[in-house]
């Protein structure tokens, strides 16, 4: 993507064309200066295995996350329902694994409420012709509702162990942990799509320019209702995950959650006016954010400067990425 | 006269207001303006006229700001001016109506009115009752009262009525000079009838005005004097009354023009076999059934001024605007068109008017571009996409229509307008369609890449395996590459011409303006 400043190389030399792919690529300026700055001022306690994996565990659910909502703005729109619908699948997730003891209909029915939010939201956009802030921010506010109203705002206890070890708790071959197992299935899984599959082309057409494209003959109503549906069971997935790391669900998990994921979208170099952006960007987008958080916890500060600090890094990550 | 201050010489009706001249102007590839002279008195209409390219619209671009001069002197009222901004020109009282109205539906017609120049009371609070009195006085002063009310919302406004507020607006900020750019262009007959009244109005408060039109008859009925343009160079300027039509037409084409011979052999007009066929196709009040068939191996092209239905007959064969009736015949099979991609599968492709909005994702490289259409052809298993094999058509393409970008991966944005257009014309020849569809294809791109894109258009129907129908306003594009000509006048089609012999281009010229008086092309 960054090969137009290869003429540049010539005359300035390496460390000229290093910089300039670090402000193509500001998530990967970021992530390096949240690594070194950490490891300097907590040490072992942010760089030790255990701790590392705690931050993947930890930005596992926003990763996933990441990589629907990198379609969803890469096709020009935006989801604000994806917390609302992680916490409503989660609850439908614990009430049917608790209550049948199987993971897999758990699973599915989990799944199944993330992809029904998704449709409602991506015909909504398409037919609807609602703007997709307007109408994700209306389901937010339905879905989330629905999860409260589920069990009267009470949490799900779930006590089926296979469930905690599919999911949340286990390792797989006893050394990577499931969250971060699943995370890397769903980045291969629409890396894939985004970039070698028709349905990856029509979201970059569709999102960078929908006029053009219907008028080449792409289906694009079909195209976003896709990504809102991928999004949807996504977002569900994750609630699965964190359910299952929690060995429970609560209705308000997630709460402005959706915030975090499109900020890691964001900062991994995805236009917020669509047709650009990429899921390893998502990826390390979404490590930056998990980073700060986990430092910032290591080092003693509160929520309220983790929340002051990524609000910070995010500004100055966005004016500093380099203008195309 | 010489007692005068010169800032405050006061200009009467009938005296030069304002002159230009030698103005010069030069975009990449092209001399769009070569030295030009114009000049418009106190209370005049003038009428500016010339083919598409001739130049009127990049004077009246030097004039609003919106373009910077290469050289020339600009004089009003006797003293040298220079306008660089369009603010420049608001404050030297000269404004433009656009095409595209800049009116801002939500709000009434004051608010419209007085929009970035309201009255105010201090501290930023509005003075409504002062905007009012204002709005209703300058409805007073030019006698338009009565069309309708100033606290009437423009969105409920027809587009007549709202090409009135767009006046009243540039009235409103003192203008003298008011440059009107094909104004009836999307009006209904009474609409006309009530501009060209206003434009009366105006005239008798000292106005003047700078019309421009394809439509010589209205010039003939509202206008003053006429200034021709043609190539850059103005070529005449004359009171109306002194010209007819037909010198009118001379003037605008100049020389006949030579046809170049692309030695295509003629194919019938006969609607037999045809490849497309097309019966009574009616859309909105835009298009009254219009009838007509293309078939293999031949160019129509279908001409016509602004506004007569070209673009939508475009867009209502290829499914993008809904027809309201008329059947479709593609091969004698009828296809239902309901959606571009109806319009795709049934192996149509369309090259549309605006390739930077419509044609192109700008963001995207030439390669991705091209090979858009060919992602629903060319998938392996689960969707995979054969990118490889894609990019190298899209390779191909690229060396057959000469495009000339630094690699397949370079950005659509940064190639010229005449290597875009390629792109858009290439992106449709990997998927082999047997009906093109090319809306103005080479406005906006220089001398060279037009005669290019010419010549391509004539190739793709060499070999008697598809058609094309062009869609153009340049007359002499039209008959350069068709092989039947059809006119189209109000939404309807006035008449068909085989292009047999060379035709009278003046001819054409008339019947694109609605009067028939040859008998050429009659059956």
């Amino acid at each position: 993507m960054s090969t137009a400043n290869i003429d540049m190389q010539s005359n300035k030399g390496a460390l000229w064309a290093i910089w300039n792919y670090l402000r193509d690529n500001i998530a990967v300026l970021a992530l390096i200066i949240v690594v070194i700055f950490f490891s300097i001022t907590a040490g072992t306690k942010f760089l030790s295995f255990q701790n590392l994996a705690n931050i993947g565990r930890q930005a596992s659910v926003i990763t996933i996350m990441a990589c629907g909502m990198t379609m969803i703005i890469v096709s020009a729109n935006i989801d604000l329902s994806v917390a609302a619908t992680l916490s409503f699948a989660a609850m439908l997730n614990a009430i049917v694994t608790q209550a049948t003891g199987s993971t897999l209909l758990g699973l599915v029915v989990g799944l199944a409420a993330g992809l029904a939010v998704g449709l409602v939201n991506g015909i909504l956009v398409t037919k609807g012709k609602i703007p997709s802030f307007l109408a994700t921010l209306g389901l937010m506010g339905v879905v989330r509702g629905a999860a409260m109203m589920v069990t009267g705002t009470k949490p799900v206890v779930i006590y089926v162990e296979s469930f905690w070890r599919s999911f949340g708790d286990g390792e797989l071959f006893g050394v990577l942990p499931m969250p971060i197992f699943w995370t890397i299935v769903v980045l291969i899984i629409t890396h894939i799509i985004m970039r070698y599959t028709a349905l990856g082309r029509y979201i970059y057409a569709t999102g960078g320019n929908q006029e053009a494209s219907r008028f080449t003959g792409v289906k694009t109503d079909k195209t976003i209702i896709t990504a809102f549906i991928i999004m949807g069971v996504l977002a569900a997935f994750s609630g699965i995950i964190l359910a299952s790391r929690m060995h429970a669900a609560r209705p308000g998990t997630g709460e402005g959650m959706e915030l975090n994921v499109i900020a890691a979208v964001i900062l991994g170099g995805t236009s917020l006016f669509g047709g650009k952006g990429t899921i390893i960007g998502s990826l390390v987008g979404a490590l930056v954010i998990g980073a700060l958080n986990n430092g910032l916890i290591i080092l003693g500060f509160s929520t309220h400067v983790q929340m002051l600090v990524r609000g910070l890094v995010i500004i100055l990550a966005v004016l500093f990425a380099r203008e195309d | 006269m010489d007692t005068l201050t010169p800032q405050k010489r006061v200009i009467q009706s009938g005296e030069v207001l304002l002159s230009l001249t030698n103005i010069e102007k030069s975009f990449p590839g092209v001399r769009a303006l070569k030295g030009v002279d114009f000049e418009l008195r106190k209370g005049e209409v003038h009428a500016l006229v010339g083919e598409n390219g001739a130049g009127k619209s990049t004077l009246m671009k030097i004039l609003m700001g919106v373009y910077t001069k290469d050289a020339g002197e600009m004089n009003l009222g006797g003293q040298a001016i220079s306008i660089d901004t369009p603010e420049e020109a608001h404050e030297h009282g000269i404004g433009m109506i656009f095409q595209e109205l800049s009116l801002v539906p939500q709000l009434n017609v004051a608010q419209n009115i007085y929009l970035g120049n309201e009255s105010k009371r201090g501290l930023g609070f509005l003075n409504d009752r002062s905007m009012y009195d204002r709005a209703a006085d300058l409805m007073d002063k030019y006698n338009v009262k009565g069309y309708f009310g100033i606290k009437d919302r423009v969105a409920k406004l027809s587009r007549g009525y709202r090409q009135i507020v767009e006046v009243l607006k540039a009235l409103s900020r003192d203008t003298n000079i008011l440059i009107m750019d094909e104004p009836t262009a999307s009006l209904t007959k009474d609409e006309e009838e009530t501009l060209y009244q206003i434009i009366m109005n105006l005239k008798a408060e000292g106005v003047s005005i700078i019309y421009i039109s394809h439509r010589l008859e209205e010039i003939f009925k509202n206008c003053d004097r006429v200034t021709v343009f043609r190539d850059g160079n103005k070529v005449k300027t004359t009171e109306v009354d002194a010209v007819n039509m037909e010198q009118l037409i001379e003037l605008m084409t100049g020389r006949k023009l030579e046809i170049i011979d692309h030695h295509h052999t003629m194919k019938s007009g006969s609607s037999e076999n045809a490849l497309l066929k097309v019966d009574n196709l009616c859309w909105k009040h835009r298009l009254k059934d219009v009838s007509f068939h293309l078939n293999y191996g031949e160019v129509v092209g279908i001409t016509g001024l602004m506004g007569a239905g070209k673009s939508e007959i475009a867009r209502a064969l290829f499914g993008i605007e809904p027809r309201d009736s008329g059947d479709i015949f593609i091969e004698g099979k009828q296809v239902d068109i309901k959606n571009p991609w109806d319009a795709v599968e049934a192996g149509m492709a369309l090259v549309p008017e605006d390739r930077r909005n419509q044609g192109l994702v700008l963001m995207h490289s030439v390669a991705d571009n091209i090979a858009l259409p060919l992602v629903s052809d060319l998938q392996a298993f689960a969707g995979w996409f054969r990118e490889r094999k894609a990019y190298n058509q899209v390779d191909e393409q690229v060396s057959s229509l000469g495009i000339k970008t630094p690699s397949i991966r370079q950005k659509t944005k940064y190639l010229s307008g005449g290597n875009q257009q390629k792109v858009v014309v290439s992106k449709w020849l990997t998927k082999t369609p047997k009906i093109l569809i090319l809306d103005e294809p080479t406005v906006g791109v220089d001398v060279k890449t037009k005669a290019e894109l010419r010549n391509i258009i004539r190739e793709l129907v060499k070999d008697n395996d598809r058609g094309v129908i062009l869609f153009s306003s340049e007359l002499n594009e039209i008959i350069q590459l068709s092989d039947r000509i059809i006119i189209l006048y109000r939404g309807e089609v006035l008449k068909e011409y085989s292009n047999e012999m060379p035709l009278p281009e003046d001819g054409l010229h008339r019947a694109v303006q609605g009067i028939i008086t040859d008998r050429t092309g009659d059956e």
